[in-house]
């Protein structure tokens, strides 16, 4: 059992028991000396009782007796309170006490002229003594005793033995009743304190679990203040955010139902129509922005966000968002320049896709809170020798600048810097959020440096991987040839027949222009089902499709199904998936169900012609080997 | 726990006490153990009596010390029981200006009860002058000539009984006729005029 006990609980178990052991001395102190105070006046009355006066002659005076008992009593009772009063529970206050009070039980069998009855005195004082539980307060009052009996013994023989002539050794069994009385007071006295040791312990254990239990519901409670704070202040971020969601949603579409009801007007010019438009595209795409943003957060939250591990064209990317951006940023004033420190490994290992939404969302910050001046992309590389080599892309500005507690703020989710800038700039707060989540995942971070009026410079790294045999890009000449963005030229022109599965007529009508206006032939049907049997029929007739572009959601036969069916029929179509779900998986889920490509909804058609182009010439290509066969 | 200082100042003071109680106890006992002055006894009585051995005790009434001559005397009244040649008597002081009844006290009645022995008055102390008794308890013993063998007390100390040379010199001498002659006497004054003893001489 006392295995079990801690160090700890074991340290308070004796301070407990000390601090009871105290108790108990100082409650003793007070007992006898209440008894002292009344031995007092009493031995006095029993002088005066059974000598009060003496005499000579006819002439008589106090008896030396009373006297006694007055000096005597005063001795034995006077120097023992004054301990009490100063020495509360000393062990030589305890010692003073007990020997006055069997000193007290000489004095009265002395002045009681050793009455027999007054012998009971003893005994009553060591079990009064022995409520101090010290045996060896018990022991001293003892020896006491036993010299007071070989004394009296010797010169008042009958005061103590009660007749005339004892042995000499006869105080020698008188001393031994006593130590009698002593032994079952000791064992009293034992006993007492093993049940003070236990009733220690166990006050010990209940205070370790009293303060165990009391340390838990002081934690518990913080957590739950803690937590309580949390859900407060997530809930109110996402009122907050909801408040912006739903301006950033209602205010593109005010515009976009607002310009689309317009266009209706027969009245408008063309020129207006244009604008009309135009207006309601980039509302649109905005919008687009917007869900894109919420999709990839609720995917990083609830932790479904994988990203790919592919060769990465570093300056490819960066080549592709400054071509990107470098429009918007010229529309207001602004440079927007791209720097290399040379040599940079031409290929690195991560998922290119969400590098690119990165460095959109970074320079797309820079340019849009910068109105004078410009923006600086600079890439570098750590030695690909050293261990665990990272891409250093900084993304300098002129802009605005962020104080300290901005900075702060800067990278939680559903914060934005405030909202005043809010209104200015717009942008749902989620970007940077997301961008270091993915930055993180790749095994980068974000950084920043900034200052209110001194610019922004916003840094991702992220490691290369394993870049050994990569080719290093030494100047400007192979960055751009490592390049290789795709020219923004004029809409490829298309030769062949496409069968489009789409269930939303706005959409068919949509994508049908677009490929008919690039030179499609387009043939329509709404569901997996017809798509199947459409194909089917095309095939057996001996003019197949030259793409089948399958929407994945449809109804009574989805795309999936529809796909899987028609490569287990044999189908060698090329498939293009269409789908309105960005959600991480989905190309290899399209892919692995059959489809050659992947075009993620909403359309883009200058990327969706050019995708429907490099299949329908390679079905081309595939005829003409054929007929030249 | 009290400082060092406090211990070595309650371990002084403890000394003192000490100290004190044992000089206290030192005065008590010394009173109780201090016997009477010595008296000279008067002329011894020539006739011869009967019986052969007188023991007369001479007492204070009102002494409390005597209780433990009385208890030593009954101890002897008890031993010599069986002997009719010994007449003990018990003289009790009596101012003169008084009746009797100043001396019937407790003792006086205590000293009535014990068996075979007489109890008197004995105005002013003139017969405890007479042998030269002092302190109350003083036991004198005669032979049948009439002379006082055996003078003194016998208890051992003032108010205490026990064993004692005076109450054995007593029985040496009833019983085997040869004994010592004194032992001191222990107790409160019988008379408290000493000019009455001169007087008694």
């Amino acid at each position: 059992m006392n295995g079990s006990i801690d160090l700890a609980t074991r340290n308070r178990a004796q301070e407990l028991f000390r601090q009871d052991c105290e108790r108990t001395w100082r409650h003793t102190d007070s007992l006898l000396l209440a008894l002292l105070i009344v031995q007092w006046p009493a031995s006095i009355a029993a002088a005066l009782l059974f000598s009060p006066r003496a005499w000579e002659g006819e002439v008589s005076s106090v008896h030396v007796h009373v006297w006694a008992a007055a000096v005597i009593g005063g001795l034995l009772t006077l120097f023992p309170a004054a301990l009490a009063r100063l020495m509360p529970g000393a062990a030589i206050t305890r010692h003073v006490l007990a020997a006055a009070q069997v000193l007290y039980s000489a004095l009265l069998i002395h002045l009681t002229g050793g009455r027999i009855e007054t012998h009971f005195h003893v005994f009553g004082s060591l079990a009064f003594i022995a409520f101090y539980r010290d045996w060896r307060v018990l022991a001293s009052a003892t020896a006491i005793v036993a010299l007071d009996h070989a004394i009296r013994g010797m010169w008042w023989p009958r005061s103590v033995f009660g007749f005339y002539s004892p042995q000499s050794w006869r105080w020698l069994e008188h001393a031994g009743w006593v130590v009698f009385e002593d032994i079952v007071l000791m064992l009293s006295i034992h006993r007492g304190l093993r049940e003070a040791h236990e009733r220690a312990l166990g006050g010990a254990r209940l205070e370790a679990s009293k303060e165990a239990v009391e340390r838990q519901v002081t934690e518990r409670t913080a957590q739950l203040e803690k937590a309580r704070e949390d859900a407060e202040a997530a809930n109110r971020a996402k009122t907050e955010f909801l408040a912006n969601m739903s301006h950033e949603i209602r205010t593109p579409m005010t515009a976009i139902v607002g310009f689309a009801d317009l266009l209706v007007d027969p009245s408008i010019t063309n020129e207006d129509r244009a604008e009309h438009v135009k207006t309601i595209r980039r509302n649109g795409e905005h919008l687009v922005s917007v869900i894109n943003d919420i999709l990839d957060l609720s995917k990083i939250e609830v932790g479904r966000m994988t990203l790919s591990d592919e060769p990465c064209r570093i300056c490819q990317v960066v080549a592709e968002v400054a071509a990107l951006m470098r429009v918007r940023a010229r529309g207001k004033g602004l440079s927007l320049d791209v720097e290399y420190q040379f040599p940079v490994p031409e290929v690195i290992r991560a998922d290119p896709l969400r590098v690119r939404q990165i460095l959109v969302n970074l320079v797309g910050n820079a340019v849009k809170f910068t109105d004078a001046g410009g923006v600086r992309v600079i890439v570098r590389s750590d030695d690909p020798k050293r261990t665990s080599p990272c891409i250093h892309i900084t993304v300098h500005d002129t802009g605005i600048g962020m104080s300290k507690p901005d900075l702060d703020r800067l990278f939680q989710p559903f914060s934005q810097v405030d909202a005043s800038q809010t209104r200015r700039f717009s942008g749902t707060g989620l970007g940077l959020a997301i961008s270091r989540r993915f930055a993180r995942m790749l095994g980068g971070d974000i950084s920043v440096d900034s200052a209110p009026g001194d610019g922004s410079a916003f840094t991702l790294r992220i490691p290369m991987g394993d870049v050994s045999g990569v080719r290093l890009i030494a100047n400007a000449t192979e960055a751009v040839a490592s390049a290789d963005v795709e020219a923004a030229g004029p809409a490829p022109k298309l030769r062949g027949r496409i069968l489009l599965a789409e269930d939303g007529p706005d959409n068919q009508r949509l994508i049908a222009f677009h490929l008919k206006r690039a030179g499609a032939e387009v043939e329509i049907v709404e569901n997996g089902r017809q798509a199947l049997d459409a194909a089917m029929r095309a095939a057996e007739a001996g003019s197949p499709y030259g793409l089948i572009l399958m929407d994945m959601q449809m109804p009574e036969m989805d795309g999936y199904s529809a796909t899987r069916e028609l490569r287990a029929r044999g189908c060698p179509t090329p498939i293009v998936a269409l789908t309105a779900h960005a959600m991480s998986g989905d190309r290899e889920k399209c892919i692995k169900a059959g489809c050659d490509d992947y075009e993620s909804k909403p359309i883009s058609p200058s990327r969706l012609l050019h995708t429907a182009a490099r299949y329908l010439q390679r079905d081309v290509a595939g005829e003409r080997a054929a007929s030249a066969a | 726990m009290p400082s060092r200082r406090w211990r070595r100042l309650g371990a002084a003071g403890v000394a003192l006490w000490a100290a004190a109680l044992i000089a206290t106890l030192g005065i008590l006992v010394r009173h109780e153990k201090v016997p009477a002055p010595r008296a000279a006894s008067a002329a011894e009585e020539g006739a011869t009596t009967s019986p052969a051995w007188r023991l007369d005790l001479y007492a204070h009434p009102r002494c409390p010390c005597t209780r433990a001559s009385l208890e030593s005397l009954a101890t002897l009244a008890t031993r010599l029981a069986h002997r009719d040649d010994v007449a003990i008597t018990v003289h009790y002081f009596r101012p003169g200006a008084h009746a009797d009844s100043w001396a019937h006290t407790a003792s006086w009645r205590s000293a009535a009860e014990l068996r075979g022995v007489s109890v008197v008055t004995d105005p002013d102390g003139l017969d405890a002058a007479r042998v030269g008794a002092v302190a109350s308890g003083h036991v004198t013993l005669r032979d049948a000539t009439g002379a006082i063998v055996f003078s003194g007390g016998i208890t051992p100390t003032r108010g205490h009984i026990g064993p004692n040379p005076g109450a054995d010199a007593v029985l040496d001498w009833i019983l085997d006729g040869r004994g010592a002659p004194e032992w001191p006497a222990f107790g409160c004054a019988i008379r408290n005029d000493d000019s009455a003893l001169e007087t008694s001489r």
